[in-house]
């Protein structure tokens, strides 16, 4: 298992423990990552509202990227996803678009044939991991009641809706042995996009889950987006004040919930880099071997 | 799916003349063969003799009006299958009137003053006139909305009826005036109002809608792109972002932070950055190598971005 590592921006900073942890779970289960190294931002929502065919572009660049390696992208970040998949859909659709990306990608000696793959981490371990193989120990995550929460964009645009997820955080976190707590509805969405436009409102957003989720009994969160993991756990604080309440709802991220199914050490999963503590986490799994025979 | 038996139907009701708070009652309807969420409704009245008051005319997802909260989830009673239980509430962001009944005046008070309908700026040329499929594919798929206010109902960006962001049911009318050839009002100063970039791109809107309108890519997004052109506050942080693509590569937070923010604005939120360096959340190369900030930078101006 060979794959074109795309982290995503966010992955690279505010939430570096994503990345971290997608090393340690790949490194643990024999998935080999190659960085894109020359790749950049995928434009997220920004990008394409200011230039549909520079977003356009810049993604086929990427692609081109990966295409020279003959791998397919695999992501981290649903909303680099849904960005790519939206550009590739309008390549497959409209070959105009592909034609005019070319024109742009030949002024660097580049081209896109149109042929890569964009999967998610959560395809991957569906696909081509097999999710009964992360199940080292059936036992270990079955005291923790965890609340899924994947990215708007990962589930709700029409391009990712058509497309139909090859298996969701919900069926993830069941098959991982732990209790699934559904907490979200439609009228959820971490803010994330807003908060650096009206903080107030967006904070409103997160707190609105969080509240629900913590009502609903969840012991944390999973997500498999960094961006809501930002707005999730480095603004909890703000929700907490904004509803009157203590949240104290650890998130974690899609690789740090299965390298704890798999008995990775906490450190290597970088759980400490988080705002929110997650010790009410760790404090809840049974370890029924020691750590260093696990790995 | 439903095949027989009772739909069990918990309805919160509210009765203004001698209520002072909503409560929930229980009905008990048998079903009968392709039972709609609407029939449902209409039995309980004309079978069971109760009182319950909502709001339905066609009854084939034309005129929008029976949109309500079926199991948490907007939905038109008119077109949605009966459950064996549900729950059913007023559309949520509307103060409730009476029962399902919600009031919508206010909101179309909102959009109206904001013309969401073609002005022309000369009369039209003589019968038949000249409009092609071309020049109308911006608007086709914005025309099949019945203004139910599904969209609006969950949107979490939502500002009311009065301010914040407009809500996506109005930017689906406005766009369809905007992005209409025939239309010759200048917006953009309208536009900058509606705070249309509170929106955070969830994507709910088109999830509920009942006639698949892309809400986000083909109205709120085009007229996002239509305010831009004028530039402004409210944009800031949308054009912040796109410079550092520009400058970067990738998105280095602190800068766009401290572009979108202003100065003043990261200072008031330094602990939290401080603690983000502190927690290893901080990016240790700021800036893709000159090879790939270049290739970006050729990419920008062969787009027709100026400097």
């Amino acid at each position: 298992m060979r794959y074109a590592y795309y982290p995503g921006c966010t992955a690279k900073g505010s939430t570096a423990e994503a990345d971290v942890s997608t090393k340690a779970v790949a490194r643990r289960l024999g998935i080999e990552l190659v960085d894109l190294t020359e790749a950049t931002c995928c434009g997220s929502c920004e990008l394409k509202v200011k230039n549909p065919a520079l977003n356009a572009a810049v993604n086929a660049r990427t692609f081109a990227l990966a295409e020279r390696l003959d791998l397919d992208i695999v992501t981290i970040c649903d909303t680099c996803q849904f960005t790519f998949s939206e550009v590739l859909h309008d390549f497959r659709t409209r070959p105009a678009s592909l034609t005019r990306a070319n024109e742009g990608l030949e002024l660097l000696g580049m081209r896109f044939a149109g042929a890569a793959r964009i999967r998610h981490l959560l395809e991957i371990l569906f696909e081509d991991v097999g999710v009964d193989s992360l199940r080292v120990d059936a036992g270990r995550l079955a005291n923790l009641r965890v609340a899924p929460f994947a990215c708007c964009h990962f589930f709700r645009p029409e391009v990712m809706r058509a497309r139909g997820p090859a298996g969701t955080l919900a069926s993830l976190i069941t098959a991982l042995g732990a209790e699934m707590i559904p907490a979200r509805t439609v009228a959820h969405c971490c803010g994330f996009h807003a908060l650096l436009v009206n903080k107030q409102l967006a904070v409103q957003a997160a707190a609105r889950f969080l509240g629900d989720a913590k009502r609903a009994g969840a012991d944390c969160v999973v997500t498999s987006s960094p961006l809501c993991h930002v707005a999730l756990d480095i603004y909890q604080a703000d929700a907490a004040r904004l509803i009157g309440e203590p949240l104290n709802m650890p998130i974690l991220h899609l690789a740090q919930f299965v390298g704890l199914a798999l008995g990775l050490p906490e450190r290597e999963l970088a759980l400490h880099r988080h705002f929110v503590s997650t010790v009410a986490v760790t404090a809840k799994i049974r370890f029924t071997e020691p750590l260093g025979l696990v790995r | 799916m439903l095949r027989s038996g009772d739909v069990k139907v918990k309805i919160l009701t509210f009765r203004p003349e001698g209520e002072t708070a909503p409560h929930y009652r229980d009905f008990t309807v048998p079903y009968r063969p392709q039972m709609r969420i609407l029939d449902v409704l209409t039995a309980i009245i004309e079978e069971q003799g109760q009182s319950l008051t909502f709001r339905w005319f066609c009854g084939t997802k034309k005129c929008g009006g029976c949109g309500m909260l079926v199991n948490g989830t907007p939905r038109l009673a008119c077109w949605d299958e009966a459950e064996a239980e549900m729950t059913i509430e007023p559309l949520p962001g509307f103060p409730p009137i009476r029962d399902l009944v919600v009031e919508r005046d206010s909101y179309q008070t909102r959009y109206l003053s904001i013309k969401p309908y073609v002005v022309r700026s000369a009369p039209p040329p003589p019968f038949p006139e000249p409009l092609t499929h071309v020049e109308m594919r911006p608007v086709f798929k914005l025309l099949d909305c019945i203004e139910c206010n599904l969209c609006v109902s969950i949107c979490p960006s939502f500002g009311g009826a009065t301010k914040g962001f407009v809500g996506p049911q109005a930017c689906v009318q406005i766009a369809k005036a905007v992005f209409d050839p025939r239309d010759g009002l200048d917006r953009v100063a309208v536009l900058r109002q509606q705070s249309l970039f509170d929106c955070m791109t969830c994507h709910a809107c088109e999830e509920v809608c009942p006639t698949r309108i892309p809400i986000v890519t083909q109205a709120i997004e085009p007229l996002k792109r239509a305010c831009l052109v004028a530039g402004g506050a409210e944009s800031r942080f949308l054009s912040a972002f796109v410079r550092n693509i520009r400058r970067n590569g990738f998105i280095d937070s602190k800068a766009l932070f401290v572009a979108s923010q202003g100065v003043l604005g990261a200072l008031l939120d330094l602990r939290r950055g401080l603690r983000m360096f502190l927690k290893g959340k901080a990016r240790r190369h700021v800036r893709a190598t000159t090879a790939v900030t270049r290739d970006i930078e050729r990419l920008f101006e062969a787009a027709g971005e100026p400097r």
